[in-house]
């Protein structure tokens, strides 16, 4: 059932052009520019090219935002009128849950990948290893579903929902210290390196950058998969109980 | 017995929506659920099917237990959502599709479904077409279609002419009156007694959650019928000729308006030839009519109140 229903998942969300536009052309666009400000300098903190971490940067804050086309699809299918047809169907709603997720997960990280591959043409963006990469980015952009599927299932109204997910999303681009460096303390520390999903994101992927194996890049992985695994569980059991 | 709802008790906190109702549903037949906006008629829909629970009574399915069965009757029914429920971003095609698939159709008998249901609803033209371009009536039409595609043994049809134009709705009563001459038992409701009227066999009556009544739509007419009325048009203005009239037996009221007199009298009376009699002999009938009540009255009788009354509420 989820590979059948996956396909027009899918073409949904390919007909979804505004958010194509908001999350894959406007990410490109700001790399183009972005990359040709960045000089030859290297970024200190994360000890690679200035590009290089203009390009990684964006690509995990957009993949952050990513999760906004599970949220969508939850919205229009399970939470609003849609829902009551969908019930009345001989399947469990749960499984129909996880083709979405599914999609988004494959088709978010698809984006990442395909804008990453234009860094490295353009810009010359060492990623390292593609499988490491894709698997990276695939592990990050479940995690990132599941989170914002959690979200449209435990809250009630949509617009606590998108604010939710809007303050998720840029609280973790505070705490991974996009726009500046947060004070130096224990406790911001360790929630900008294992506390939101951009700093997870980002360990798991500096490492496939840089060639190595860090026990933070591992920690952060693991985090991912023990996370995206308990927010599965979480909405299976959210889920039985809202579409019984 | 296709279909069997036993004392169905559905609360939401201090509201009873739905009081100990009692339907059956023949093999077959096409039941009109007739009842204005908020009688319960989704909630007694939703509960039927199991989308929402019951607080008590029992639902049986094409013999089949609801609490225990509720997955295998769901793929043999089809239900006709209130709301436009299709998927606007995905072709007429792709949406039949979708939930053919779910249903289990692959291949050759999914294709061969799809055709024919899109015949049936008259999209065939519009099947690559995505219903976001679609007219109101057009879309409810791909609403039907995706809950026929899997050709259901019992069609479950929740208000499914909501604003659409005249053509539409008759194009889609006719569509219902089809299925159900291939087989299909259909469970109709609506708010609109001429629907009602022109495509059911029975008619459950609902308000406030409860049956008030049910039957064929002579038997609910005969239940109320305690008086016929007959209005003559004469060729001239006389009150000699409703003195008369009023003297006959059987006859309770006679109010004359200008050359028109309106003639109330018992069931049964069978008068009408005497009164035409006394026009004659009074300068003539220009013209004669006599009413039966309608299910609208039916309706009225029975609650007090006007369907149309809570239209848009």
């Amino acid at each position: 059932m989820i590979f059948q229903t996956s396909k027009y998942v899918l073409k949904r969300v390919l007909r979804d052009f505004i958010s194509i536009g908001i999350l894959f052309v406007t990410p490109l666009a700001l790399i183009t520019i972005l990359g040709l400000i960045a000089d030859g300098s290297m970024d200190e903190l994360l000890g690679i090219p200035m590009t290089d971490s203009v390009a990684l940067s964006i690509i995990l804050a957009f993949q952050l935002f990513s999760g906004f086309y599970t949220l969508e699809l939850i919205q229009q299918d399970l939470l609003k009128a849609r829902k009551w047809r969908l019930m009345s169907l001989p399947v469990s709603l749960n499984r129909y849950m996880y083709s979405i997720i599914l999609v988004t997960t494959t088709y978010g990280g698809l984006q990442s990948f395909m804008i990453s591959h234009y860094t490295r043409i353009v810009y010359g963006v060492n990623w390292g290893s593609q499988l490491r990469l894709i698997l990276g980015i695939l592990i990050v952009s479940f995690m990132i579903q599941t989170l914002y599927l959690n979200i449209a299932l435990f809250l009630k109204d949509i617009k606590t929902m998108e604010r939710t997910a809007t303050g998720i999303g840029l609280l973790s681009l505070l705490l991974g210290g996009v726009w500046f460096q947060l004070p130096d303390n224990s406790v911001l520390n360790f929630l900008g390196t294992y506390g939101n999903p951009y700093s997870l994101a980002q360990n798991i992927l500096l490492d496939g950058m840089k060639a190595q194996v860090t026990f933070e890049g591992l920690v952060s992985m693991g985090i991912c998969v023990l996370l995206g695994g308990g927010l599965v569980l979480a909405s299976e059991i959210k889920g039985r109980k809202l579409f019984r | 017995m296709l279909a069997k709802l036993d004392n169905i008790v559905k609360r939401y906190g201090n509201h009873l929506a739905l009081d100990c109702v009692d339907i059956q549903i023949s093999e077959g037949e096409i039941l009109g659920l007739l009842g204005p906006n908020g009688a319960g008629k989704t909630t007694l829909i939703h509960g039927m099917i199991g989308l929402i629970p019951v607080d008590s009574g029992d639902i049986t399915i094409l013999g089949k237990n609801l609490k225990r069965h509720a997955q295998e009757i769901k793929g043999e029914i089809g239900l006709v959502t209130q709301e436009v429920t299709i998927f606007e971003d995905l072709s007429a095609w792709d949406n039949l599709a979708f939930f053919g698939g779910v249903y289990g159709l692959r291949g050759d008998e999914l294709k061969k479904n799809i055709e024919e249901t899109l015949e049936i609803v008259g999209l065939t033209e519009y099947k690559n077409k995505l219903p976001v371009k679609f007219s109101g009536g057009m879309k409810r039409r791909l609403n039907i279609a995706c809950a026929l595609v899997h050709k259901p043994k019992f069609l479950i049809m929740d208000e499914p002419t909501v604003g659409i134009d005249a053509q539409s709705r008759n194009y889609i009563l006719e569509a219902v009156r089809r299925l159900n001459a291939a087989g299909t038992t259909v469970l109709y409701t609506t708010h609109y007694i001429e629907e009602v009227q022109a495509i059911s066999s029975r008619v459950v009556i609902l308000d406030q959650g409860r049956v008030i009544a049910q039957g064929t739509q002579k038997e609910l007419i005969k239940k109320i019928q305690h008086e016929e009325r007959i209005t003559v048009q004469f060729v001239e203005s006389t009150e000699a000729a409703v003195e008369e009239i009023k003297k006959l037996p059987g006859v309770k009221e006679a109010h004359q308006q200008g050359r028109e007199v309106q003639v109330i009298t018992e069931v049964g009376a069978g008068n009408l030839e005497q009164i035409l009699a006394i026009g004659k002999k009074f300068g003539g009938v220009q013209n004669v009519n006599t009413e039966q009540p309608s299910l609208e009255d039916v309706f009225l009788t029975l609650t007090g109140k006007q369907l149309r009354d809570e239209e848009g509420d």
